[in-house]
């Protein structure tokens, strides 16, 4: 079987951009792990609320490095998008 | 759409030495913070006007940051973690700036500053521990975990220079494309969460990471 | 767009002529000047606090010597009070023992009197009694005559002389 360059060429993007979409479902991690840092941290902030900014700044510090994988799986698809 | 860095021209004609639009950027913002820097040490009183308290503030926080981790180093390690601070954080919001854009948007700078890190980290750990400790830090709990601890190790630079990097990245499409949809005033807000405040928790996080990381490397 | 190149190093000295510079122009300087200020205010608490300790002292000072002025004033109140008693005892006295010498004096000054007012009249009765004897031996010869004169001489006697001693 022979396929043309072009329509080669027009497979392969569709699977680096069916792969980069696909990737993005790593994006469920973050968001489930950052909605319960952000539930953890109201919590503690209804049970202490003088401490209000010291948990603030510890549950964004926290959430941000649970976004590192979210990061990646975007870093990836970027990839995918424009390199590939 | 291209996001990343545009080569605007070649080092001597030569095509290994790029010279980037994000390099260019942080040349600048290297001679603007050394100026800064230069003026404002002319102009050292002892009663602080508003730039030097702001300036103060800003440090005295990254000390109080390092001495968290660190404690009784914060003087030691402030010319690095403070520049690493005050560069990451000028040059996430730099791109605001019309015409320039962020050198953190490009992945050499990150992973350029990650990577100084990561050396100064193992050199920190090899100088305090000996290399005796050091090497036998791999090894444990067991033999086994050798490769891990490897790979655990390698991967420190590249999860610290890519999380930064994608969410300058990934903030900047986000703008770019609203603007393709909405070329008025309503991306605008928008820089705010992207460009400022996400930048800067960002920010914040890369140099607490950078701490961190140096902690852990000095510390048994 | 994620290509890794020469740049990466570009930027790594980039970093070191920040922070070589940033250490010189910023970190040094800015450190120094907050060691400047912490070591002035330090340095202002702590005279502050000299000063107001010496301010304490010499209250306590001023206070003690008030206190002892207060007390010795009292003594010198206490002392001259107790004088004025002893000067006013001494008075009454030297005012008692002058009324008792006066009438001591008036008393003797009466007795000399009645001594001499005696002395008189025992004179006066003996050189009345030698005019009466000598009437009466020149009167002998006119018996009635004398006798009567007698009496009547007595009678004036009664009525005159005794009568004012």
């Amino acid at each position: 079987m022979d396929f043309s360059p072009e329509f080669l060429d027009a497979i392969m993007k569709a699977a680096a951009y069916l792969g980069a979409g696909i990737g993005m479902i790593a994006g469920l991690g973050p968001g489930i792990g950052q909605g319960y840092a952000a539930g953890k941290g109201a919590e503690a902030v209804g049970r202490q609320p003088e401490a209000r900014a010291e948990i603030m700044s510890t549950m964004l510090l926290g959430q941000a490095v649970a976004e590192t994988t979210g990061i990646y799986s975007f870093v990836i698809a970027l990839i995918l998008i424009f390199v590939v | 759409m291209q996001p990343g860095p545009k080569v605007l021209a070649y080092f001597l004609g030569n095509e290994n030495l790029p010279i980037t639009d994000t390099l260019l950027a942080s040349w600048l913002l290297v001679i603007l913070l050394i100026l800064f820097a230069y003026i404002l040490k002319k102009r050292l009183k002892i009663v602080p006007g508003r730039i030097q308290a702001a300036v103060e503030i800003i440090l005295a926080f990254v000390e109080s940051q390092i001495e968290s981790m660190l404690p009784g180093e914060g003087r030691k390690f402030l010319p690095f973690i403070g520049t690493i601070f005050i560069f990451v954080g000028v040059s996430t919001v730099f791109g605001l700036i019309p015409g320039l854009v962020n050198p953190t948007g490009d992945i050499n700078t990150t992973l350029g500053m990650a990577l100084m890190v990561f050396l100064y980290s193992q050199y920190l750990g090899i100088k305090r521990k000996g290399v005796g400790t050091y090497i036998k830090g791999f090894f444990e709990p067991i033999f086994l975990m050798f490769p891990m601890n490897v790979l655990g190790e390698l991967a420190k630079p590249i999860s610290h220079s890519f999380r930064l990097f994608g969410n300058v990245v990934g903030g900047g499409i986000i703008i770019t494309l609203l603007y393709q949809f909405f070329p008025w005033f309503i991306p605008v807000p928008l820089h705010f969460w992207f460009d400022i405040f996400s930048a800067f928790i960002q920010v914040l996080i890369f140099g607490m990471i950078a701490i961190s990381y140096i902690s852990v490397a000095i510390s048994d | 767009m994620i290509n890794i190149n020469w740049t990466l190093i570009w930027n790594v000295i980039n970093f070191f002529i920040l922070m070589y510079l940033l250490k010189r122009f910023l970190y040094q300087p800015l450190l120094e000047v907050l060691d400047k200020r912490t070591a002035k205010i330090e340095g202002d608490l702590k005279a502050a606090a000299d000063e107001k300790e010496e301010a304490r002292l010499l209250k306590e000072q001023y206070e003690a010597e008030m206190a002892r002025a207060r007390e010795k004033a009292l003594e010198i109140i206490a002392e001259a009070e107790m004088r004025g008693k002893e000067r006013a005892r001494e008075i009454i006295n030297e005012a008692k023992e002058e009324a008792r010498r006066i009438r001591e004096k008036n008393l003797e000054e009466i007795q000399l009197a009645r001594e001499e007012a005696r002395a008189q009249l025992k004179e006066e009765i003996a050189t009345i009694s030698l005019f009466i004897a000598g009437k009466y031996l020149q009167e002998q010869l006119q018996k009635e005559q004398q006798l009567q004169l007698i009496e009547k001489y007595i009678n004036s006697l009664d009525r005159g002389k005794l009568g004012e001693v």
